[in-house]
C-alpha cells in the first residue's frame, strides 16, 4: 500500500527530510474570509489563543494544505513595548511620542513576562496539537521592516539621508527585539520560522540601500536565530526582488519566500539548489483567475522551480492572498499543486 | 541657462536645501517663475521618471527628488497663484480604507502639483464616502486611489460602486495605482484609469481630464 504522507512530511522533505511523493503546497493568508464559518470574531482571534487556533483549524478544513502560517502581530508586540494602543502604533509610534528618539527609553522585556509574545507562544503550542499533520510556521518581522513600522516608511527612507546615526540606533533596537521574538517563537513547537521583511524589496528601497541598511542587521538576526536552534528559517520579502537575489541567498537562510513580481526562474538560477524556494503565485490570479489559468500558472511554477532547484521548492502564494479572493480559487490552486507536483 | 540646469541637477540628487537656494537666486535674478518650474523642477523630475522606468534608480531616489521638488514648490506656488495661473484641474487623492501606505500616493501628489494640478490629498485609510464627498464639495472630476495590500485593494471597487450608486460614475472619473494593482484589476472593477508609477499617473490624469 502506498505510504500516506502528511503536510509535515512534505515540508520536512524539502529541508532534508525523507523524500515524499510530491512537492509541498501552501498559502499565506489571513483568517478574515473564514471567520464567519468558524463562528468566531476578529477580536476573539486577537485576544484568545484557542480561538486563533480554531481559526487555523477551520482554514485547514476548508483549504487543506501542508503548512499554515501564524502571522505574528508585530504591531501588538511593539504596542506592548511602547505602552501604546493598537491604533496609536498604527499611526507610527515615534510620531505619536513626538520625538523620534523616544525608543531609546524602551527597555527590552523579559521574554517570560512579554505578554504578547506569551500569547503567540501559546498559539504555537496549541496549534501543534490541534493540527498534527500540518507544519506550523510562525512569521515574525525583520529589523528593517519593524523600524519602518515604528518610524513610517517614507520617514525612515528620508532619515537614511538626513540622519543616518538615528537609523543605525533604531535598527540596533529593532534587531534586538527581532532576535528576542524570533527566539521565543523557535522555542515553541513550530516547524519553521519565517522572518518577514515586507519593506526590504526593491519595490520600496534600492539595492544599495538594501545592502547598506537592511543586510547587516538582518544577517545578525538570522545568525543569532540559526545558533538558537536548528529549525528552518525562511525569509519573506514582498514585491520585486530580482536585483538583490544573490544577496538574499548569501544571508544563509534555509528558505526564501518570493512574491509574485519577482522572477522564479532567476532565483532558481542563483540558488542552484542551495536554498529552498517558496512562492510565488501571483495574488491577483486568486482574485481574477479562472480554474484553467490557475492550473496553468501552477504547472509553470512547478516546471520552473521544482526539479531545477533539486526539488527544494514549496509552491505557495507569493504574498498574503487578498481577502476578496474566492475560496474555490484557492482550492483550485491547492488541488493543482498536489496534482502537478507529484514526483514522476 | 545654467541656473535652471543646476536646479534640475540638484533636484535629481535630492538636495532640497540647494534646490531652494538656487530657486531663490534665480528669482532674484529675474528669471520667470514658470520658466523655473518647467525648465528646472519639472525637467529634473522628468529625468527622474525616465531613470525610474529604466530601473536605473529606485523609489528612494524618487522620494528624495520629490521632496526637493516639494521644497521648490513651496517657494514657487504662491508666486504662481498671485500671478493668476489657473490649475489644470482638481484631483482628489487618497489611500483606500484599511491601508496606511502612502509613499506612492504622496509621490503622485507632489508630481501632480508640480505639473499644475490642484491636489486635494485626503491622506490614508479613506472610506468610499469620503472620496465622493470630497469630489462633490470641491467639484473635482477625478478621484485617484492607492492601495499597497491585497487585503485592501477591494476597497477601490467599493468606492467605484458607491460612485455608481450616487449616479456620479462617468461625471467623476477614477484612477488607481499601487504595488498590488494591475491594469486587469482596474478593468475588472471598472476604474477609468490605471497608472503603474507616479510619472504615468500624471499622463493618465491628463488623459482622463481631456488635457492631453
Amino acid at each position: 500500500m502506498e505510504k500516506q504522507y502528511t503536510g509535515r512530511d512534505h515540508i520536512a522533505s524539502v529541508f532534508g527530510g525523507e523524500r515524499t511523493d510530491r512537492i509541498p503546497v501552501r498559502t499565506l493568508q489571513s483568517f478574515i474570509p473564514i471567520l464567519g464559518r468558524a463562528g468566531i470574531s476578529a477580536k476573539e482571534v486577537r485576544t484568545q489563543p484557542e480561538k486563533f487556533v480554531k481559526a487555523m483549524a477551520t482554514l485547514y478544513d476548508i483549504l487543506p494544505q501542508d503548512g499554515i502560517t501564524i502571522l505574528v502581530g508585530d504591531i501588538a508586540l511593539f504596542a506592548e513595548l511602547f505602552g501604546l494602543s493598537f491604533q496609536e502604533l498604527k499611526t507610527r509610534a515615534l510620531e505619536v511620542f513626538g520625538n523620534k528618539s523616544s525608543f531609546k527609553k524602551v527597555k527590552l522585556p523579559d521574554p517570560k513576562r512579554f505578554e504578547r509574545l506569551l500569547y503567540y507562544q501559546e498559539i504555537c503550542h496549541l496549534a501543534d496539537t490541534a493540527l498534527p499533520e500540518v507544519t506550523i510556521d510562525a512569521m515574525s518581522m525583520s529589523p528593517w521592516s519593524a523600524a519602518m513600522m515604528l518610524r513610517g516608511t517614507e520617514n525612515l527612507i528620508l532619515d537614511t539621508k538626513d540622519d543616518p546615526q538615528f537609523v543605525h540606533e533604531l535598527l540596533r533596537f529593532t534587531t534586538e527585539v527581532s532576535k528576542l521574538i524570533g527566539a521565543g517563537l523557535m522555542d515553541k513547537e513550530i516547524g519553521m520560522l519565517t522572518i518577514a521583511d515586507p519593506n526590504a524589496g526593491t519595490s520600496v528601497i534600492s539595492p544599495k540601500m538594501f545592502r547598506q541598511w537592511v543586510m547587516p542587521y538582518l544577517k545578525e538576526s538570522i545568525d543569532h536565530l540559526k545558533h538558537h536552534n536548528e529549525k528552518p528559517i525562511c525569509l519573506h520579502i514582498c514585491g520585486y526582488t530580482d536585483p538583490i537575489m544573490e544577496d538574499l541567498v548569501s544571508l544563509g537562510v534555509d528558505a526564501i519566500s518570493m512574491d509574485g513580481p519577482a522572477s522564479l526562474k532567476k532565483m532558481v538560477e542563483i540558488s542552484k539548489g542551495k536554498v529552498v524556494i517558496e512562492g510565488n503565485f501571483p495574488s491577483e490570479l486568486y482574485v481574477e483567475g479562472i480554474k484553467e489559468e490557475i492550473a496553468d500558472k501552477v504547472k509553470e511554477s512547478i516546471d520552473i522551480a521544482a526539479e531545477p532547484n533539486g526539488y527544494k521548492y514549496i509552491l505557495c502564494s507569493g504574498c498574503q492572498i487578498p481577502d476578496n479572493a474566492p475560496l474555490e480559487n484557492i482550492n483550485h490552486f491547492l488541488e493543482a499543486g498536489r496534482q502537478y507536483g507529484r514526483y514522476g | 541657462m545654467d541656473e535652471l540646469k543646476k536646479i534640475a541637477e540638484n533636484l535629481i540628487e535630492g538636495e532640497v536645501d540647494q534646490v531652494k537656494e538656487l530657486i531663490q537666486a534665480a528669482l532674484d535674478k529675474g528669471i520667470e517663475v514658470e520658466k523655473i518650474l518647467n525648465e528646472g523642477l519639472i525637467a529634473g523630475m522628468t529625468v527622474i521618471g525616465e531613470q525610474f522606468k529604466k530601473e536605473e534608480i529606485y523609489l528612494p531616489e524618487v522620494l528624495f527628488a520629490a521632496r526637493a521638488m516639494k521644497g521648490g514648490m513651496e517657494i514657487l506656488e504662491p508666486l504662481l497663484v498671485s500671478a493668476g495661473a489657473e490649475p489644470k484641474g482638481k484631483i482628489i487623492l487618497g489611500t483606500v480604507k484599511g491601508d496606511v501606505h502612502d509613499i506612492g500616493k504622496n509621490l503622485v501628489a507632489i508630481i501632480l502639483k508640480g505639473t499644475g494640478f490642484e491636489v486635494i490629498d485626503l491622506g490614508v485609510d479613506i472610506p468610499a464616502e469620503k472620496f465622493i464627498d470630497a469630489a462633490k464639495e470641491s467639484g473635482a472630476r477625478l478621484i485617484g486611489m492607492s492601495a499597497l495590500l491585497g487585503t485592501t485593494m477591494q476597497n477601490m471597487q467599493t468606492t467605484i460602486e458607491a460612485l455608481e450608486a450616487a449616479g456620479l460614475k462617468g461625471q467623476i472619473k477614477t484612477m488607481i495605482g499601487g504595488a498590488i494593482v494591475t491594469q486587469s484589476y482596474a478593468d475588472k472593477i471598472g476604474a477609468d484609469g490605471y497608472a503603474p508609477d507616479a510619472g504615468s499617473a500624471v499622463d493618465k490624469a491628463k488623459e482622463l481630464l481631456g488635457l492631453s
